[in-house]
C-alpha cells in the first residue's frame, strides 16, 4: 500500500477533479457572498421602498383629484355669483340683501349698461380658470401645511384646460420623493418622480352663459315688457326670474338646472344686471319692485 | 496488470466522486436558501402593492354616475359610503373579506369580525368645507 502510495497511481485524475471543483466552488461562494455583502437589507427592500413611495404619490394624486372636483364645483357657484366674470367690465351694482334663511348681500355685475355689451368678448373659460385656479391652489396650500404631507406639492404648477365638460391641470414642475433605503453608497436612496396632472370629467356649466348671452342679445333689442320677453326665449336647463332694482337696471338671475354639485344644496345662480330705457307701457306692465342698496361698510 | 493498483485508483475515484456530489449538494443548498429569501420578498412586494392600493381604489369605486365613495365620505355621506364598500369588498374579495373603515378618526364601517394583525392603509381627503381628513382603512 504504502508503495502504492508513493508511486502515486490513481491519484492524479482524481485530484485533479476534486480539486477544480473544490476551486470552482469556493470561487462561486465568495462571488455570491460577496454580492450579497454590498446589499445592507434584505434583497427586494429597496424595491419595497419604491413602492411605498408610489403608494404615497398616488395619495397625493387623489387628493388632487379631489381638491379639482371640489374646486369645480366651488368655481362654477363663485362665477355664477360675478355674473360669469372674474373681473366685470362694467362695474357692479350696491350689495343687495338676498331674501333667505340667512340674508345675504349680493353685488349683479352688469351685462348691459350705457348702451355697450359689457358680455361682449368676455372669455367665461378665461374666467372660470381665475377662479377655479384661486380655488384649488388654496387647497393646495391647506395641503402642504397640513402635517402628515407626504411631499411638498407646488401650487403654481398648472396650466389649465377648461371645456363644457373636462377640466385638466397640466403640471409643469415635478414631485419628487426620496427614500434612503441603505446605508451603503448609490444604492440606497429610493427616488420616484412624477408629474402630479389630473383631468376630470365634469360639466362647467360654461356653455350656459353663451345662452344667457344670445337671450340678453334678445332682451335688450325686446320691446315688450321684460316678462314677456323673457317668456320668449329659449333656453333649456336654465331658470330664469328677474326684479327691477330701479326704472332702468332690471336683476337677473339665471339658475343653472343642469349642475350637480349636490354638496351645495341649492343650483347656481347667475347673477347679473341690465340696465336699459324702458318705454311708460312696459314700466305698467311690470311695476317696479325696488330692492333697497345697503351701504358699503 | 496489477490489480492493487485497479482497486485503489477507482476507491478513490469513488471517493472524489463523493466528495464532490456532497460539496455540490452544499453549495446547491446554501443558494437555495438565499433564494429563498429573496422570492419571499418578491411574495410580500406583489401582495403588499396589491394591498396598499386597495383604499385608493376604494376611494376612486363610483358609487353612482356622478359620485365615487371618495365624494361619499368627504361629503359625510357615511351611510351610503359604507354600504358600497362592503358591496365593493364582497364583489372582489369574497365575503369573508374582514375591513374596517374609519373617517376623521371615527370607524363608519366595519365587518362582523375585525382582522386580527391589521395593515392600516391611510388616504387624506379635502372636504366641502375646506377641510383636510383622513381616511383610514384596516384590513
Amino acid at each position: 500500500m504504502r508503495k502504492l502510495l508513493k508511486s502515486r497511481k490513481g491519484f492524479d485524475w482524481a485530484f485533479l477533479i476534486a480539486g477544480v471543483t473544490l476551486i470552482c466552488l469556493v470561487f462561486l461562494f465568495f462571488q455570491l457572498n460577496k454580492k450579497m455583502e454590498h446589499h445592507d437589507k434584505p434583497i427586494g427592500e429597496m424595491q419595497m421602498d419604491v413602492v411605498d413611495l408610489v403608494q404615497k404619490g398616488d395619495n397625493i394624486l387623489f387628493y388632487l383629484d379631489q381638491s379639482a372636483r371640489l374646486s369645480a364645483c366651488d368655481a362654477i357657484y363663485a362665477l355664477a355669483d360675478k355674473g360669469g366674470f372674474s373681473s366685470p367690465p362694467c362695474g357692479q351694482t350696491l350689495p343687495l340683501l338676498e331674501q333667505g334663511p340667512v340674508p345675504l348681500p349680493y353685488t349683479y355685475s352688469f351685462w348691459y349698461n350705457d348702451e355697450s355689451k359689457c358680455y361682449e368678448g368676455a372669455d367665461f373659460y378665461a374666467g372660470f380658470k381665475d377662479v377655479f385656479n384661486d380655488k384649488f391652489r388654496s387647497r393646495i396650500d391647506d395641503y402642504n401645511i397640513f402635517k402628515d404631507k407626504y411631499a411638498y406639492v407646488p401650487p403654481y404648477n398648472y396650466e389649465f384646460l377648461v371645456t363644457d365638460n373636462l377640466i385638466a391641470g397640466s403640471a409643469i414642475k415635478s414631485i419628487e420623493m426620496k427614500k434612503v433605503s441603505a446605508v451603503a453608497g448609490e444604492l440606497g436612496e429610493a427616488r420616484y418622480v412624477f408629474k402630479p396632472s389630473f383631468a376630470i370629467d365634469f360639466k362647467t356649466g360654461i356653455e350656459d352663459y353663451f345662452s344667457v348671452q344670445a337671450a340678453v342679445d334678445s332682451l335688450i333689442s325686446c320691446d315688450k315688457s321684460m316678462q314677456e320677453c323673457i317668456n320668449d326665449i329659449n333656453t333649456p336647463g336654465l331658470k330664469w326670474s328677474f326684479e327691477m332694482m330701479n326704472p332702468t337696471t332690471y336683476l337677473f338671475k339665471v339658475e343653472q338646472e343642469n349642475i350637480d354639485c349636490r354638496f351645495k344644496g341649492n343650483k347656481p345662480v347667475i347673477r347679473f344686471a341690465i340696465e336699459k330705457t324702458i318705454t311708460i307701457q312696459q314700466a305698467l306692465a311690470t311695476p317696479p319692485v325696488a330692492a333697497p342698496p345697503i351701504p358699503v361698510p | 496488470m496489477n490489480k492493487k493498483g485497479v482497486d485503489f485508483r477507482a476507491l478513490v475515484y469513488l471517493f472524489t466522486v463523493i466528495f464532490c456530489a456532497i460539496l455540490i449538494i452544499v453549495f446547491y443548498l446554501w443558494q437555495g436558501v438565499v433564494a429563498k429569501d429573496a422570492s419571499g420578498l418578491i411574495d410580500i412586494a406583489s401582495e403588499k402593492v396589491h394591498k396598499d392600493d386597495m383604499l385608493i381604489d376604494l376611494l376612486n369605486y363610483p358609487l353612482d354616475s356622478h359620485k365615487t365613495i371618495g365624494d361619499a365620505v368627504a361629503q359625510g355621506e357615511l351611510t351610503k359610503a359604507c354600504y358600497k364598500s362592503k358591496d365593493f369588498f364582497k364583489s372582489l374579495y369574497g365575503e369573508n373579506f374582514l375591513f374596517v373603515l374609519s373617517f376623521d378618526g371615527d370607524e363608519f364601517c366595519e365587518t362582523d369580525e375585525s382582522p386580527s394583525k391589521p395593515l392600516k392603509l391611510i388616504s387624506y381627503i379635502p372636504t366641502s368645507n375646506d377641510e383636510i381628513k383622513e381616511v383610514n382603512l384596516k384590513i
